[in-house]
């Protein structure tokens, strides 16, 4: 009987001499480094994979015709119309085309367009389509007094519904060695869509 | 006499085991939002022993983050949506510089980064160069320049500060006048933190700190936007970069992460954080709108930018037409925070959910009061505030969300946000209790010293009706279609 109340005494001291260990690693010295692994699936990481996850791919075939006020080199002022071709699949790439022409004071010139972004979905009150992406441009310009020439140039282009900018920088040169600066910030009109069309929840 | 003490101890045990019964079963109904649910809705997870002190007033607000700085003796982390060139803010940001250079005297280690978004940094750039110059790093958040972000890219707008790891404050207030200033603030909210939440918090603020260094404009150029995102949203989801490297190791240390000791405090908290580079939609919204729909009597939520999305308007409507009591706090027309398309953004919800026989409780301070004590001399010794700012929810008497998150379009698909859910019952009647507090403003009565009579200010706030809606309407005109269509803005 004795004994058994002794063993009731051992309890507690057993519950105390596991408790301070890791009482004392959790007080301070000797803590074992942070999981980031474990503290990551504790915070949800294994469900938020939405990028890589199937639901966050919808393939987007977009379109966006658009025309702008372009300012800068090499006709300070001048017109622009481009019609972009993109697809998407809103996770892992997006990849777009264009053709258009630019018309100004000294130079006109057709425009053909690589890039990667394309037209995409912009959740809103009421959601629409918007632009974004960053392109490689070759340029076959018209000089008024000195001819062709063959322009390169890289850009950004970004668009909120019917409202872009568009900024760009390049050079184009002659076959007699004329060089001509592309250097344009561009104000756009834009009319992008897409297939399939927007769902009520933006997507 | 023995049989009598026994009879005693019998009532005294049926007493206390009817009390124990009466305490375990809530005043009214709980929630049905469970801490699962809570969890998986939130991508967080739930931390308990916390310590978590309200702050609502400016001049506490004020005095916790002077002190919270002061305690420092590793770092401080600041992360803000806007720090202005006005008193408050040049007066904290001469306080971090003194900081900054007495602690380096004794610990070169010592390190303050301060995260501004990169729109409101431009603006006061020069501001922070004295702050740099005493050895704090000051980032901007998503830099955009020459177009390589798009131009509906996010804005940082959650505020945080965050010391040694072990104490924090997050919530609606960054770095200006109208945040401190007695006299003519603006009502916001934050929670002063202590405990394992902060842990959460500071690792939120060191993969904003990463992703704000992890694109130059040259690299931001050539990447794709869908490979920029989707190496953001798997460090900020596994906390790795998508080679299995982290830069987040170097922090993993006791110095920037300190074993916690003992329960500063009682409270469960998760903490709430949201990025559109991670994820389309803010977590935070699918978690109100999961709290809405669950919500089984009461349902408050303060903003001072009500265009809510679509699933939250209607679940507001259908807890109100279920019979819950909801309550929506936001600025009049005369307390807007912002004119314009800002104010505008709102009307139709607010038109939507008056019909819906929802309490829209309006905040009409600013004009009034100010006008009133300009005309009297009055001075009294507490100020209402101007407007409002702050962000809440409150559902029932359980979950409590505080916030910088407006719960509107923009917080839920453009702006980082940050902020906590509590489950504790006395957190949510602090709330109620504040709200109930500014209902009863109604008939405010300005204490003005000895020498002049006390002023009658009136109706400060007012609960708009079906009568009220013609009025918003006008106000609301025909700009409707263009207001939703550039809703990005606001």
């Amino acid at each position: 009987m004795r004994l058994l109340r002794r063993a009731w005494l051992v309890v507690p001291a057993v519950v105390v001499a596991l408790a301070c260990p890791a009482g004392l690693a959790i007080a301070g010295e000797g803590a074992a480094p942070l999981d980031l692994d474990a503290w990551h699936r504790e915070l949800g990481g294994a469900d938020a994979a939405e990028p890589d996850g199937d639901s966050g791919r919808h393939f987007v075939l977009g379109f966006d015709p658009n025309c702008s006020a372009v300012i800068g080199f090499p006709n300070l002022l001048a017109y622009q119309a481009n019609l972009y071709v993109s697809l998407s699949d809103s996770s892992r790439f997006s990849v777009f085309v264009g053709y258009g022409v630019e018309g100004g004071a000294s130079a006109d010139a057709t425009i053909y367009t690589l890039g990667w972004g394309g037209v995409r979905r912009l959740p809103m009150a009421k959601p629409q389509w918007g632009f974004y992406g960053k392109f490689l441009r070759y340029r076959r310009f018209e000089h008024d007094r000195h001819g062709a020439h063959d322009g390169l140039s890289v850009g950004t282009e970004s668009g909120a519904g019917a409202l872009g900018m568009r900024f760009e920088i390049g050079a184009a040169r002659s076959d007699d060695n004329h060089w001509l600066a592309v250097a344009q910030i561009a104000f756009t009109l834009e009319l992008p869509f897409g297939i399939p069309p927007i769902g009520r929840d933006g997507i | 006499m023995r049989g009598g003490s026994c009879r005693r101890l019998w009532r005294w045990a049926a007493a206390a085991a009817w009390m124990a019964v009466l305490a375990a079963v809530p005043a009214r109904p709980a929630a049905a939002v469970d801490d699962e649910v809570v969890t998986r809705l939130g991508h967080t997870r739930w931390t308990h022993g916390n310590s978590v002190r309200l702050l609502v007033y400016p001049e506490e607000s004020w005095q916790a983050r002077v002190e919270l700085v002061e305690r420092a003796q590793h770092h401080v982390f600041i992360s803000t949506f806007s720090w202005h060139e006005d008193q408050y803010g040049e007066l904290f940001r001469e306080h971090l510089a003194r900081l900054v250079r007495a602690r380096r005297q004794s610990n070169p280690d010592f390190k303050v980064y301060c995260l501004v978004d990169a729109i409101a940094r431009g603006t006061f750039d020069r501001s922070f160069r004295r702050l740099e110059a005493a050895g704090a790093v000051v980032r901007s958040f998503n830099r955009q320049s020459w177009g390589v972000g798009p131009i509906y890219d996010p804005r940082m707008h959650d505020k945080m500060i965050v010391v040694d790891g072990r104490w924090a404050i997050v919530g609606g207030r960054n770095f200006a006048d109208e945040y401190f200033d007695p006299r003519r603030w603006w009502l916001d909210l934050e929670v002063e933190l202590e405990g394992e939440a902060v842990w959460d918090l500071q690792l939120h603020f060191l993969k904003a700190w990463q992703v704000s260094d992890l694109f130059g404009n040259a690299n931001r150029f050539f990447l794709s936007e869908e490979a920029a995102r989707r190496r953001i949203a798997t460090l900020w989801t596994t906390g790795r970069l998508p080679s299995g490297k982290s830069p987040l190791d170097r922090y993993l240390t006791a110095k920037y992460f300190p074993p916690i000791a003992g329960r500063p405090g009682g409270r469960p908290v998760a903490v709430l954080y949201d990025s559109p580079l991670v994820r389309r939609r803010a977590a935070t919204t699918d978690l109100v709108v999961e709290m809405v729909r669950s919500a089984r009597a009461e349902v408050d939520l303060m903003t001072p930018f009500p265009n809510f999305p679509a699933d939250l308007t209607e679940a507001l409507a259908a807890a109100a037409a279920r019979g819950v009591r909801v309550r929506i706090f936001v600025n009049s027309e005369q307390s807007a925070l912002r004119r314009g398309p800002f104010l505008w953004a709102g009307l139709p919800t607010l038109i939507e959910l008056i019909g819906d026989g929802i309490e829209v409780w309006a905040w009409s301070g600013n004009g009034q009061i100010a006008k009133i004590l300009a005309e009297t001399a009055c001075e009294p010794r507490a100020v209402p505030p101007v407007a409002l700012h702050g962000k809440l929810v409150r559902v029932d008497d359980d979950l409590a969300i505080v916030h910088s998150s407006n719960f509107n379009i923009r917080s839920t698909y453009y702006n980082t946000e940050a902020g906590v859910v509590v489950r504790e019952a006395a957190f949510n009647a602090e709330l109620e209790s504040l709200l109930d507090g500014l209902i009863s403003l109604r008939d405010l009565r300005l204490d003005c010293g000895e020498r002049i009579d006390d002023v009658t200010v009136g109706h400060v706030v007012e609960k708009l009706g079906p009568d009220d809606v013609p009025r918003l309407r006008e106000i609301l005109g025909n700009r409707q279609g263009w207001v939703d269509e550039l809703g990005l803005l606001w």
